[in-house]
């Protein structure tokens, strides 16, 4: 079954603008329904979750736990508690990367692609002399070297890698990697920030242990996200944002913890955030992740073929099929931003441009930059020929 | 060369608004490190080439495609522009500082700080009252008597002004406050008649002309402040209201009412009209200083010029 792009497109108010919107892997649009079921929070019911025991209070902490399920059920975790509402990707991993019970000298591994939001906080603690951070290299088309993981994997004690690579859209085998991983004893958690919202995740099928990602990347309201991890592990954690809600009881000198998930959800939550995400995910659901990955997957091969036909295109990664929606590229020596701005002032498209948040792997290849198209779910073919026929246009400009 | 021009547009709208207050922020400080050699952080520069160019493609793209490709070049010309019209602007605020007249000491031309300076012969189409039937063409020369004509200042003064005007003519009444501010400063060194000049065209300004020099007939003390009064009331004219105000000034009602209901000043209204038809009058105001004609709107910094170069004749 394909998708009924039209209808979707109804959802989206904001499409009503003359604009193109391929930005997606950044912040993606949300629909009418996402909307309204923040307001509804707001409108009818917004009151605090898990303290008080008022009729709003009661409402709030239901919604949430519905939230809760329904996140689960969306990345098939087992339990309820395994899934914990963050900010973003960003926080999730900070969190596990500053609860675990790393001993001296563990090793984490980690790809030459990852977003500064998987490479910082192992940085930090590499130079706190807490691990051993290393990077494994990409092959020469840009996807993953399971002969160079296989290697240095043996010693790990952690991998924490990019699922889908915002970059180029490459996917990593997550499958082998864990399966490799496990063989060594060595743990996985996942950036899923850009494979969530375009693929069917079950962590389960996948038996990942962390695995963390945005619902602003998914419909989803801006500032929410979630972590994915296993009971037993999350259990052993060490919480690291601490405050209101992640203790039972408290003296002056000690504390008790309180139960998953909420000793990791310190302060009052976005509860409108957590419902707003919640309903993205079914929205997505309600679609089906596969008929999204297909057709982000045709358009982007259209969109690839177009581009193609300029010598001095250069796309970063190998073909379409194996990048998803996304597909970051050059247009000879010119500056990436340039080719953005002209695109969105010329033609109100809008596309991403520069390092993407990965600048270590352009500092590593010496580009200063991309520009970015990234697709989803509502953008259509009609979109990528204009998005094209502008490309033309700009290329006699630069 | 971008950031400079940014700078001065959105410092200047920045008094306005917030957010063009950011955005001179960051063209000073793009200016700022352009000027130390450094790049400018902030992309400004950048940003407003491709949104310029951007926005003139979507209208013409070979116009978008030059000036992009041209982009320093004309910001450059521009910058220099910008900088040639701060200079003159900055000599004009000088000179109206000092002179009260920004185009120098002995220039009359356009001053944007005093629009009414310009009033005079070039712009007479704007401030004049043109009578339809009246040709323009003729040589303006005065011919008539004005010795029974209302008249305010020294009788045996130089200068001698002429006013033909219509009370119902609303260039007449935007002369009316320069003309007061003349007399009140030259009371002295000019006599000012007024002469009635009712254009036909114009709704109850022959009977305000009747009016005016019944007063003028039978009360000549209270005159001019009828005068006045009745271009104080120009949009709600009416023979009621004229009968108003003579109330108003304190004049003889039952003598006024006599005056008109006699004709008795319609010789002198009359006889005004037709000097000016004698003198090519077209329409109103039009002055006579010393003759000399002045076709329009005067202001008072344009009447204080021509009366002190009329007093350095003597
Ligand atoms: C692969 C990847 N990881 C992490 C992030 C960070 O996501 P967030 O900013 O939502 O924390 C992004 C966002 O662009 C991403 O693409």
């Amino acid at each position: 079954m394909g998708l009924n792009v039209e209808k979707i497109r109804g959802d989206f108010l904001v499409l009503q603008k003359r604009i193109v919107y391929f930005d997606n892997s950044c912040v993606t649009l949300r629909p009418r329904q996402v909307v309204e079921a923040m307001n509804k929070y707001y409108y009818e019911f917004s009151g605090c979750a898990g303290r008080s025991m008022h009729q709003f209070g009661n409402r709030t902490t239901q919604e949430v736990d519905l939230s809760r399920k329904q996140l689960r059920k969306f990345i098939d975790a087992k339990k309820d508690e395994e899934v914990i509402f963050t900010r973003n990707t960003t926080e999730g991993i900070n969190l596990v990367a500053n609860s675990f019970n790393f001993k001296k000298g563990d090793k984490v591994l980690i790809t030459d692609k990852e977003h500064n939001s998987n490479l910082l906080p192992w940085q930090l603690l590499a130079e706190k002399g807490t691990i051993k951070l290393e990077v494994i290299n990409s092959k020469p088309d840009n996807t993953f070297s399971m002969e160079e993981f296989e290697e240095k994997v043996k010693d790990a004690k952690l991998v924490s890698i990019v699922h889908t690579s915002n970059l180029d859209g490459v996917t990593n085998p997550a499958r082998e990697i864990i399966k490799t991983a496990r063989k060594n004893g060595v743990l996985v958690m996942l950036d899923a920030a850009q494979s969530a919202p375009h693929k069917e995740l079950s962590v389960r099928d996948l038996d990942v242990d962390f695995l963390a990602f945005s619902g602003h990347k998914m419909l989803g309201p801006s500032g929410m996200g979630a972590l994915y991890g296993k009971k037993e592990l999350l259990e052993e954690l060490n919480p690291f944002l601490v405050g209101g809600e992640t203790v039972k009881d408290t003296t002056y000198t000690s504390r008790e913890w309180e139960n998953l998930p909420e000793r990791f959800e310190a302060g009052l939550q976005n509860y409108a955030g957590i419902m707003g995400f919640a309903e993205a995910t079914r929205y997505l659901e309600k679609i089906g992740l596969k008929n999204i990955e297909k057709h982000e997957e045709k358009l982007n091969s259209q969109l690839t073929d177009g581009l193609n036909k300029y010598g001095d295109v250069k796309i970063i990664g190998p073909s379409p099929d194996k990048r998803g929606g996304i597909t970051s590229f050059t247009i000879g020596k010119s500056d990436p931003h340039q080719i953005a701005m002209l695109l969105d002032h010329s033609a109100n498209i809008m596309i991403r441009s520069g390092a993407h948040c990965v600048h270590s792997w352009f500092n590593k290849h010496k580009i200063s930059g991309t520009a970015r198209a990234s697709l989803y779910l509502y953008n259509t073919p009609q979109e990528v020929d204009y998005f094209l026929e502008n490309i033309k246009k700009i290329r006699k400009l630069l | 060369m971008i950031c400079i021009i940014a700078l001065f547009v959105f410092g200047i709208l920045g008094v306005f608004s917030a957010k063009y207050r950011l955005i001179a922020k960051e063209a000073f400080d793009c200016v700022f490190r352009k000027l130390t050699f450094r790049r400018c952080d902030s992309r400004l520069d950048s940003r407003l080439k491709a949104q310029i160019t951007g926005k003139l493609m979507k209208r013409h793209q070979g116009l978008g495609r030059q000036i992009y490709k041209n982009f320093e070049i004309i910001s450059w010309i521009f910058t220099i522009l910008l900088f040639v019209s701060l200079f003159y602007s900055g000599q004009g605020i000088y000179y109206f500082a000092k002179y009260g007249n920004c185009n120098g000491p002995d220039n009359n031309g356009f001053c944007i700080f005093d629009p009414l300076n310009n009033f005079g012969n070039n712009n007479e189409s704007e401030t004049l009252c043109h009578s339809p039937e009246l040709q323009s063409n003729k040589t303006l020369s005065f011919s008539g008597s004005i010795d029974n004509n209302p008249f305010i200042g020294n009788k045996n003064a130089s200068i001698t002004i002429v006013e033909f005007g219509c009370f119902s003519c609303p260039n007449t009444k935007t002369a009316v406050p320069e003309v007061k501010k003349l007399i009140d400063k030259y009371n002295d060194s000019i006599m000012f008649v007024y002469l009635d000049f009712p254009l036909p065209n114009h709704a109850l300004s022959y009977e305000s002309s009747l009016a005016a020099s019944c007063i003028w007939i039978n009360n000549p003390d209270k005159y001019w402040d009828y005068n006045f009064k009745i271009f104080d009331n120009q949009e709600k004219l009416s023979l009621n209201l004229l009968r108003q105000l003579t109330i108003n000034v304190g004049a003889d009602i039952e003598k006024f009412d006599s005056c008109l209901l006699n004709n008795e000043s319609k010789a002198l209204v009359d006889s005004d009209y037709q000097a000016g038809l004698d003198s090519n009058v077209y329409g109103t105001p039009t002055f006579f200083i010393n003759n000399k004609p002045y076709v329009g709107v005067i202001s008072f910094k344009k009447f204080k010029e021509i009366i002190e170069s009329e007093q350095k004749k003597e």
